[in-house]
């Protein structure tokens, strides 16, 4: 089998000192941060991403996936201790996560999601192997107006996931693509808003805007109130789930892992879609729907372990074409770009170890997640309990530090204000800021396919129409935003999140 | 007046959408076959503009929600410790100017007293030329040129 001689070969590269070494520092760093109130994968990754950039890129990548899953089990720990998820992915969690912390078996809430993250990764780390490769053949097959479609059905998707009004959502989405245009064009070279600055010919540099928006706004709103963390003082001994608990998440574990794998391919998708369908059905099957959102271990199995799949997974989009499927993918592929790797189907081929070293990784990733977090367990809890006037100045000083290393230029670091401040006025009015970072990098690559696909047509604007492949992606995207702007499908969908 | 959280965004997202599409009416639309530098970015504003004035217009209704008020206070101090950086580093370097944010962002807090303040001032400089100078090597002026 082709797929097991590609995991072999990445096992190579993945299984080396160097990149065990910082795929742990990835993991034990993610954790550490993502434990921290406030502080989900996005802003995790864009604060640790300037740590990565003097790396060897294969290595640099490891690093990073290492800091999403890390980051991702951060925010399980903090869902299930107090109540507070640090991300979307894991509200789900909380909901029986921490009834069970209150019930006094916080520490088995805590294995089993570190069991069901793991057999979940396991899974999808195979069903990458085999799924990628396909798919590449077929994204070389892929021209300009197949790519813009995509990438259009990717958009819309987004937006329909989006929480809250979808005009907001379309808003903030074109806001980005906006920002995402700045600097030099690539057809004339033609410099485009950057109103004379130098620091721009080459663009925003997004770990600027990726903290301001998502890290430095999330802090001004965690400074609002100082509402009283409730703070879980209980210690936490008793780590191993029971026999009965075995028997009660099998089912859950394996059913949340084929929801996370899928969904986690669509754009759009992702850990937070993943773990609201696993709940969801976990819930409808089970014999006893009353125990659920009053400590249901299944509750924390099965979203916990779709929601790793589905981040695990959710890099098939962004390694085989290139298309990010959700922010942190999108910080991923800003990550490669960085490293000089412009993401697509061509990796595969032309950087195989960079390719099955970085998948091979996330099961390496995900074995550290299980020998760490569990014996660690009390030192995250510990971490719970900094107090959030010091965590300001440490999250102030890696970003603002962290922009200027990586940008080398200080103009950047001015514009990290800027972001910061617009960001929090985009959180007071209910923006959602998810759109607007996926706008900003697919902004130039829409535009690029967009005029390659005219200039390939000469001109004629039905080329996207022609193509039978651009013609149904396209269809699809206009049948999920109608679908979305149907008044029924809101109240269901806000149904969803309220839950 | 009151102000609502639609006339917020919806003014930002207009404001955005007017600089971003004069700016582009510069740039040239090109032909069909050769599409210029200013179209894409064109259509992009007017759509921008189009859903900012539909935000902006709902904004203004009776009921629409409000805003609230603003921690104005953290709100400078979070976006003036990143520019005590830009201001700072070309003449005293890296990490002085560090101290200098950590010191003025500390106060972004509402409890924070001088010396919690300076005291995360110093280990926080310690930690950026341990981690960015030391450890990643990234070339940088540490310490500026009065040192």
């Amino acid at each position: 089998m082709e797929a097991f001689s590609n995991l072999a070969d990445g096992f190579a590269v993945s299984l080396s000192w160097t990149n065990v070494l910082y795929c742990f520092v990835g993991v034990l760093l993610g954790t550490a941060i993502g434990v921290l109130p406030g502080l989900g994968p996005i802003t995790t990754i864009a604060l640790l991403l300037p740590l990565t950039i003097t790396l060897d890129p294969t290595t640099a990548l490891i690093m990073l996936a290492g800091i999403y899953y890390g980051a991702q089990y951060g925010g399980s720990t903090t869902s299930i201790l107090i109540n507070v998820p640090g991300e979307s992915a894991s509200v789900v969690t909380a909901l029986d996560g921490h009834q069970m912390a209150r019930q006094g078996r916080a520490g088995v809430a805590l294995a089993v999601a570190a069991i069901g993250s793991f057999v979940a990764g396991t899974i999808a780390t195979f069903f990458i192997a085999f799924f990628a490769p396909p798919l590449t053949e077929l994204a070389l097959k892929f021209g300009p107006p197949e790519y813009f479609s995509l990438m259009v059905l990717g958009l819309v998707s987004a937006i329909s996931l989006a929480s809250g009004s979808m005009l907001k959502a379309i808003a903030m989405l074109t806001l980005g693509l906006l920002l995402g245009l700045t600097g030099r064009d690539i057809y004339t070279g033609l410099p485009r808003f950057t109103f004379g600055s130098v620091s721009l010919l080459d663009g925003i540099d997004f770990v600027a805007l990726a903290v301001g928006i998502f890290g430095l706004s999330e802090i001004l709103r965690n400074l609002e109130g100082n509402t009283p963390r409730e703070t879980l003082a209980q210690k936490i001994n008793n780590l191993m789930p029971t026999r009965k608990d075995f028997r009660q998440i099998a089912g859950p574990i394996l059913r949340g892992t084929g929801i996370g794998s899928l969904l986690g391919i669509l754009p759009g998708g992702g850990a937070v879609l993943s773990s609201f369908v696993s709940y969801t059905l976990e819930k409808r099957i089970s014999k006893q729907p009353e125990r659920f959102a009053r400590g249901a271990i299944e509750g924390v199995a099965g979203p916990e372990s779709a929601n790793n799949a589905g981040a695990q997974t959710s890099f098939i989009p962004m390694l085989t074409l290139g298309i990010p499927s959700n922010p942190v993918m999108a910080l991923m592929i800003g990550a490669f770009i960085m490293q000089g790797i412009m993401p697509g189907p061509n990796v595969i081929s032309s950087k195989p170890d960079l390719f099955w070293g970085l998948i091979t990784s996330m099961w390496i990733g995900n074995v550290l997640l299980l020998v760490l977090n569990l014996p660690l367990v009390g030192i995250w809890v510990r971490l719970l309990s900094i107090p959030y006037n010091v965590i300001v100045p440490i999250v102030l000083v890696f970003s603002a530090v962290g922009v200027y290393c990586t940008a080398q230029d200080s103009f950047q670091v001015a514009l990290l204000a800027l972001f910061a401040f617009l960001g929090y006025l985009f959180l007071r009015s209910d923006c959602e800021p998810a759109p607007l970072i996926l706008g900003f990098i697919l902004g130039p690559l829409l535009e690029e396919h967009f005029r390659r696909s005219m200039i390939v047509s000469r001109g004629d604007p039905m080329v996207f129409l022609n193509h039978p492949l651009s013609a149904s992606t396209l269809l699809i995207a206009l049948v999920v935003l109608i679908v979305a702007a149907m008044p029924k499908a809101r109240i269901k969908r806000d149904q969803v999140f309220a839950e | 007046m009151p102000i609502s959280k639609n006339l917020v965004s919806g003014s930002i997202f207009l404001a955005a959408a007017m600089i971003f599409g004069i700016a582009s009416a510069s740039y040239g639309f090109g032909t069909p076959a050769r599409i210029g530098p200013g179209l894409f970015p064109l259509i992009l504003s007017a759509i921008l503009g189009v859903f900012g004035l539909i935000i902006l217009i709902s904004g203004l209704q009776k009921d629409a929600p409000l805003i609230g008020r603003l921690p104005w206070r953290s709100i400078a101090l979070i976006v003036a410790s990143p520019l005590v950086l830009v201001g700072c580093v070309e003449y005293i370097g890296l990490i002085p100017s560090t101290a200098l944010l950590a010191f003025v962002g500390s106060f972004a807090s509402n409890s924070m007293t001088f010396r919690r303040a300076a005291g995360s001032a110093i280990v926080l400089a310690l930690v950026v030329w341990l981690i960015f100078i030391v450890g990643l090597g990234i070339s940088v002026p540490a310490f500026g040129l009065l040192f």
